[in-house]
């Protein structure tokens, strides 16, 4: 089943607390715990991040993160064809074993969602919607954890007035679990 | 939303909170689910907001070590937010003991007309202790000297607190030599906060250390002076029965219910309550009497001077009043939530506020002032039976649950019970622990946390120590908690502990938990402890014995100056919700390891409180190996060996 519903932001309710990159991290740890996963290795990473300020600063924070682009870039420019688009669901996925951190991906994403790894391994990571979360009947963990509803997940065009929603029921592959 | 079985195991608060749930009222259980998620940088201790180039915040995923926009690192941000947190704690005990003070000093100036010393002996030992020459002069001039040499150790800029001679020899002279004794209650705190400003202290663990040279000034002074000086004033408690939980509110009489901490004005409602002035009014209005209550720490300081009964414990604040039977809430500080304003609006309730330092929205304000303290709580009373009628009696639920309990042991009255009245000694005790009959000793405190089951922290930890022979002694929420679980009644002994607990219990009749008062009076357990370090044959200082303390439920600042004038004095610690500190390395360490080479104690943070039981024995069996002392006399529950044998974990 297509995965339709993205993550938005709505940049004038952002206060920049990072709590997404928190819940982003935990979420992709392997004990799930905020303090366990300051230990594990591989180090846990988010999966979306502040943009740098550039030379005139924004009023508002911009925060990178994945789009899961229809015809993405990133998949076209992956050679050793580690970041597909899964086509059952939709979404841009990177298998972090095949990647062998050539950045092609990382040049052609126009949103800058995409990077290297934090441990110094040669592979990229970006966020993959938590699509284990979806499964379980929850949100992606940056959205669900927004204080300020900043993050929403849901439809593109249909973006409330930082109404967060959440993903029910949601039926995955199993190749996307991660 | 969380089932009320999950949020609580009193049935009590279990009852009560469908009563909220239905009548759509919220509690803290329910903000605290609105509140999810909690910032992380918070839970880490990598916040800052002490200067405005901040706030700052280190992100603990980021590519690169990261560090505050003035550099400090990690380790840095979490060691001052912790220290201002010591400060914190460590102020409020210091107010609360100065409240003291300045009742005694206006008792013996005249002042305070209301007030008498209801503890000669006490009065003229401590007297004697602080060099005050008591001769043929009348009480209240002992007592005037007594409250203006106390006085000193709140302002004093050199030297050392009074108190801190009755610390262990050995551990005076390890504090002297880490320059840990406090000078000033007030000083320490002050420069505490001095040093976490912007730019002043950034050696991690030299904030931490003069956090605990302050906590220490909280401990051996703020909250030792409050304890003591309430005993000369108020009387030392005896042990006494009484009853404890929600169901203690009576449908026919007005309910009023004493909730903060200090004794001095809640001591004289007590005696104002049974004026037949108050007795008229409450027939007037078709009420029996005055039903007087308490909720957190004045429930536990009238508790076991007066028997008076305990509603409950801090998350059941606003739980009393959604049973819509209490005219009055009478709060002076510490621990009463903000959100009691709005709620009591939705009952005939009123919340009255007494202390100039805490005023609360929606409240009424009556200020209490030691000179005028009677007639202050008559006007209080009278106010909350002018309430009674204004009842609406379709939205009355008072639970039927009640336990008994006794309450009302000190360092003082451990004598009595330890080595009989003829022969008061701590000898027993501590031959106790010796010969094995009792495993050790531990001290469970502290406060009431959403995060946690309400109260299941505190007695399933009790119940795992009592288990395993360990004697309990607790204070403040847990107390109540203990209480209201069935474990501070004689019979328990009976119940769930182990053969050894048992014995002693029965030998002497005590309850195998020891209510000891309020969290101020966690003093009088490092007077206990320093009184078994003193009877000699387990050790020479704190830091030696078979003992450790822990706070599964804790979540306020007096509770981390607690811990830390507890580690400072060299006790094991186990914290059931870890401090603010794990995004910090450096600090974690420093806290949880590094500082025992400095003071012999340390914590631990562990949130199940059967392992954070276990942790504590763990130490014991440590401790007593330490002290060569013979293995535990009986079979243990868990761990340890019993006559040498080893023994099934499984018990």
């Amino acid at each position: 089943m297509k995965i339709t519903k993205r993550i938005t932001f709505t940049p004038h309710r952002c206060v920049g607390c990072g709590t997404c990159r928190l819940a982003c991290a935990v979420a992709h740890s392997q004990s799930g715990d905020l303090v366990a996963c300051l230990e594990e290795t591989p180090a846990v990473e988010a999966r979306l991040r502040f943009a740098p300020p550039g030379d005139a600063p924004a009023p508002d924070p911009v925060l990178l993160h994945c789009r899961h682009c229809a015809d993405a870039p990133c998949v076209a420019a992956c050679k050793p064809e580690a970041m597909t688009q899964c086509e059952e669901t939709g979404l841009v996925v990177v298998d972090r074993d095949a990647c062998i951190g050539c950045k092609a991906c990382i040049k052609k994403c126009p949103y800058d969602a995409v990077w290297m790894v934090r441990d110094g391994e040669k592979a990229v990571v970006k966020c993959d919607l938590c699509v284990a979360r979806l499964q379980e009947g929850d949100g992606p963990a940056c959205a669900s954890s927004c204080p300020t509803d900043a993050l929403a997940f849901e439809e593109p065009g249909t973006e409330s007035e930082g109404g967060g929603s959440e993903a029910a029921g949601i039926d995955v592959s199993e190749e996307d679990k991660q | 939303m969380k089932e009320a079985k999950d949020r609580s195991i009193d049935p009590a608060s279990q009852c009560m909170l469908d009563v909220t749930a239905q009548a759509n009222l919220e509690t803290a259980w329910d903000r605290f689910d609105k509140m999810q998620p909690q910032c992380g940088f918070g839970q880490l201790g990598l916040c800052c907001r002490h200067c405005a180039m901040g706030p700052c915040r280190i992100d603990p995923f980021a590519d690169e070590e990261q560090c505050g926009i003035c550099g400090a690192t990690a380790d840095i941000i979490a060691a001052r937010h912790l220290a201002r947190m010591i400060a914190s704690g460590a102020a409020a005990h210091g107010d609360h003991g100065r409240g003291v003070v300045q009742a005694l000093l206006f008792t013996g100036t005249g002042e305070a007309r209301d007030y008498e010393i209801k503890d000669e002996p006490k009065l003229k030992s401590i007297a004697a202790e602080l060099g005050i020459e008591a001769g043929d002069r009348s009480i209240n001039d002992i007592a005037r000297d007594v409250a203006l040499k106390c006085f000193e150790d709140f302002g004093r800029q050199h030297g050392e607190l009074n108190f801190i001679s009755r610390a262990p020899e050995a551990l005076q002279a390890n504090w002297r030599k880490h320059g840990l004794v406090p000078r000033g209650i007030d000083r320490e705190i002050v420069e505490l906060i001095d040093r976490t400003h912007m730019g002043v202290d950034n050696d991690y663990r030299n904030i931490i250390l003069h956090g605990i040279k302050t906590a220490l000034g909280d401990g051996w002074g703020g909250s030792m002076i409050a304890t003591e000086l309430s005993d000369i004033l108020f009387k030392l408690p005896q042990a006494t029965r009484a009853a404890c939980n929600l169901g203690v509110l009576r449908e026919d009489c007005v309910n009023v219910i004493v909730h903060g901490h200090e004794p001095t004005l809640s001591d004289i409602i007590v005696a104002a309550s049974s004026d037949p002035e108050i007795r008229d009014a409450c027939k007037a209005v078709g009420a029996e009497g005055v039903r007087l209550s308490g909720i957190c720490c004045t429930a536990n300081e009238i508790l076991m001077r007066h028997g008076i009964p305990v509603a409950g414990n801090f998350l059941q604040q606003e739980l009393a009043i959604a049973t819509g039977v209490v005219e009055a809430m009478i709060v002076d500080v510490q621990c009463i939530m903000p959100a009691l304003g709005k709620l009591t609006k939705d009952y005939h309730t009123k919340l009255i506020t007494t202390s100039p330092r805490a005023k609360f929205p929606f409240a009424e304000h009556i200020e209490f002032k030691e000179e005028e303290a009677y007639n202050i709580a008559k006007r209080i009373l009278k106010t909350a039976i002018e309430g009674f009628p204004k009842r609406d009696k379709s939205r009355i639920t008072i639970p039927d649950v009640t336990s008994d309990l006794v309450a009302g042991f000190t360092a003082e009255s451990v004598f009595d019970f330890l080595g009989g009245r003829y022969k008061p000694s701590y000898r027993p005790l501590n031959d106790a622990i010796i010969a094995g009959r009792l495993r050790g000793a531990a001290a469970v405190v502290g406060c009431n946390n959403p995060k946690v089951t309400q109260d299941m922290g505190h007695v399933q930890m009790t119940q795992e120590l009592l288990r395993n022979d360990v004697l309990v002694v607790t204070t403040g929420c847990t107390a109540v908690a203990n209480a209201k679980a069935g474990l501070m009644r004689p019979e328990t002994a009976e119940e769930c502990c182990g053969e050894g607990l048992r014995e002693v219990c029965r030998a002497v009749g005590i309850p195998p938990v020891l209510h000891v008062g309020s969290c101020a009076d966690i003093s009088r357990i490092l007077i206990i402890l320093s009184n078994i370090v003193k009877e000699g044959g387990l050790g020479e200082t704190i830091a030696d014995l078979p003992a450790a303390g822990a706070a599964p439920e804790w979540m306020s600042e007096k509770a981390v100056a607690i811990g830390f004038y507890v580690i400072g004095s060299g006790v094991y610690t186990v914290l059931g919700n870890p401090l603010p500190v794990q995004g910090a390395p450096g600090v974690t360490k420093f806290v949880c390891d590094e500082v025992a080479e400095i003071t012999g104690g340390k914590f631990a943070f562990e949130s199940d409180p059967i392992k954070a039981a276990h942790l504590i024995l763990d130490h014991i069996d440590r401790q007593r190996a330490a002290l060569h002392l013979a293995p535990p006399m009986y079979k243990q529950a868990y761990g340890a060996t019993a006559g040498g044998k080893a023994v099934d974990a499984a018990g």
